[in-house]
């Protein structure tokens, strides 16, 4: 088995440019058979922003690529312990060469030993350690594929003031979306979730990865099944919960839950509280490779020895970016501190990053948190705000939403509202 | 109470404001009844129909601050007229606030003054005769209240007695920004 050539075929399997500039330039971990594929698709990569067929490669490297049916980062792993062993074996070889030689030379021995460990060393740091004279490569890649790639390949949340400024989520991004309890963190993560879902499946587009898993903290599986239906088959949720839909409705989501069937993506609901920490959900995401994950309560996500409830968050903050944004992007919905509701009835004084619950690491680790909050007035029965409490590069701004439970519209208001008040 | 039976309001489109609806009715200042209840038209006048029926326009524009009701007689009280259409806005899930001088006073002295989108002010200005008399640093604070609207598209209905006695205790600069910029009613 070739792991090298199972690493590329997982990479044109997962489809993303962005992954393989993601794991920088390493050369060295490919063996002389795997090299000239390898040098390929870079170079390919560099010139035309896409990733080759597998035909392509064949063509012109004469090279095959190994099945892959593990994710890249797995090959990934097994490439670096190869390379590792290989070359301590070849260090020792050499080093017990000089000690077994006529003339024993134990210092060049413990060089060679030294030389080979801080090279593997070196390497193992590699994704962490860069050298910007070195830096174009990756500039370029990354450039190509973002000019390439189409936006709506990576996540879309289905605002578009906030798609366009995050030009699609990718791999490595946490997203928060933070709000006081009965704001509505819910329904705003689950039309986030439904939106490329529904979309790569209404344009038939199968390139389009668009599979998602939705782990709920505080509900159950039902419950979450039924938003999800309300929304999609815009049906009004109290009539699907209260069992009243009026007939046509009633049909309309038998045929929209019925088209459902048909989609190539999958959509997974997990009960949190059978995956209760982040490793669980983890194990579950490897297992189920999905596009996007969503985590609804985050603070309720368990640790498996930590007991305090703040640095218990910040752990687990800090778990999701670390081993879940890495595996898919990903968006939890977390709670503001009491502050913000005291903050919020002072018009004046914004609520920000330090309102948010529990810990610092939630802002210090997002790529982009939003902000939902609620007006105290009528037209919070029609409406939320949305602020951009951090953007990527430091990006602010708001707008509203949609709060529509009849047609079940969560999207953002693009055009106000400037026709006649009725006066009656 | 039958908050439908008025015939102003229906479930379909106000299902979720009746069932909050005296927390709406209390966060706008008036009693519920303004909500549940249709405007009567004989109550406006051709200048108010105009600019509330274009009130949408006018806070997207950003050109009009306001209306100013002005004039002044024993027995005309602009409070129910205000609290009706601030009802009827309502109903259309327009923020709207009705606010006595004396709170707006007390919310820009802490320093925590609701933004609403249209915000009702009866008693504006009375002159010191009808009750009214404020110190220096409360007009100031009000000339600033109305600029800071305006800044923010935020709509503001006033009420003043009289505009000569408005420029003679609040200063001319008060009376220039009304003229300017706000519509005019006479009561």
């Amino acid at each position: 088995m070739s792991y090298g050539k199972s690493f590329l075929a997982a990479i044109l399997a997962e489809g993303s440019v962005s992954a393989l500039v993601e794991y920088g330039k390493i050369d060295q971990l490919f063996k002389a058979s795997e090299i000239d594929a390898y040098a390929f698709v870079r170079e390919f990569v560099l010139k035309f922003g896409a990733l080759p067929t597998a035909e392509t490669i064949e063509t012109h490297t004469g090279q095959m690529l190994s099945p892959a049916t593990e994710p890249a980062s797995y090959y990934r792993d097994q490439m670096g312990k190869r390379h590792i062993d290989l070359t301590l074996r070849q260090a020792m070889k050499e080093a017990h060469a000089r000690l077994t030689s006529e003339v024993p030379d134990p210092d060049a021995a413990l060089e060679i030993i030294m030389n080979g460990a801080m090279t593997l060393i070196a390497s193992k740091n590699g994704k962490q350690v860069s050298d910007f004279r070195h830096a174009k490569a990756a500039i370029l890649v990354d450039y190509a594929s973002k000019w390439k790639e189409k936006n709506e390949y990576g996540l879309q949340l289905g605002w578009p003031y906030l798609d366009d400024l995050s030009g699609g989520l990718r791999r490595g991004d946490l997203i928060s979306y933070v709000g006081r309890p009965g704001q509505g963190k819910t329904w705003s993560l689950l039309f986030g979730a439904l939106h490329g879902w529904a979309k790569a499946a209404d344009q038939d587009d199968a390139g389009n990865q668009q599979s998602r898993m939705f782990v709920s903290m505080e509900m159950d599986v039902l419950p979450v099944q039924q938003r999800l239906a309300a929304m999609h088959c815009q049906v009004p949720m109290s009539h699907l919960k209260q069992a009243t839909l009026a007939t046509p409705n009633l049909v309309k989501m038998k045929k929209g839950l019925s088209m459902i069937e048909g989609y190539a993506a999958p959509f997974y609901i997990v009960d949190g509280n059978l995956t209760a920490t982040v490793e669980d959900i983890h194990m579950m995401a490897l297992q189920l490779k999905p596009a996007a994950i969503f985590i609804d309560g985050g603070y309720l996500v368990k640790h498996p020895f930590e007991r305090d409830r703040f640095r218990r968050v910040a752990e687990n903050a800090d778990l999701m970016k670390k081993n879940l944004a890495s595996l898919a992007p990903t968006v939890v919905s977390w709670q503001f501190a009491k502050s913000a509701g005291k903050k919020s009835q002072k018009k004046g004084d914004p609520v920000d990053l330090d309102d948010i619950g529990y810990t610092d690491a939630i802002a210090q680790l997002s790529s982009l948190v939003i902000g939902i909050f609620e007006d105290d007035s009528v037209a919070s029965v029609k409406g939320r705000r949305i602020e951009i409490l951090k953007g990527r590069a430091g990006e602010t701004g708001s707008f509203r939403t949609k709060w529509d439970f009849e047609k079940m519209d969560f999207g953002q208001v693009e055009d106000e509202d400037v026709g006649n008040l009725q006066l009656v | 109470m039958d908050h439908y039976a008025a015939g102003a309001l229906n479930p379909k489109d106000h299902g979720r404001l009746v069932a909050d609806i005296d927390r709406f009715a209390h966060m706008v200042g008036i009693h519920p009844r303004w909500i549940s209840t249709p405007l009567d038209p004989s109550l406006l006048g051709e200048q108010e129909c105009e600019y509330f029926s274009a009130f949408r326009r006018h806070k997207a524009a950003g050109t009009v601050h306001g209306l100013c009701y002005v004039g002044s007689s024993a027995s005309h009280d602009v409070s129910p007229r205000m609290f009706a259409i601030a009802g009827m806005m309502t109903r259309q899930y327009v923020d709207a606030k009705v606010m006595t001088l004396a709170t707006v006073l007390e919310h820009l002295h802490d320093r925590d003054m609701p933004r609403p989108e249209c915000l009702f002010i009866p008693n504006f200005f009375m002159s010191k005769a009808q009750g009214g008399g404020l110190q220096t640093w409360q007009i100031a604070a009000l000339y600033d209240l109305l600029l800071q609207r305006a800044q923010l598209g935020l709509q503001t209905v006033l009420y003043v007695a009289s505009n000569k006695l408005l420029a003679n205790e609040y200063g001319q600069n008060f009376l220039s920004l009304i003229l300017g910029h706000y519509q005019l009613a006479k009561v």
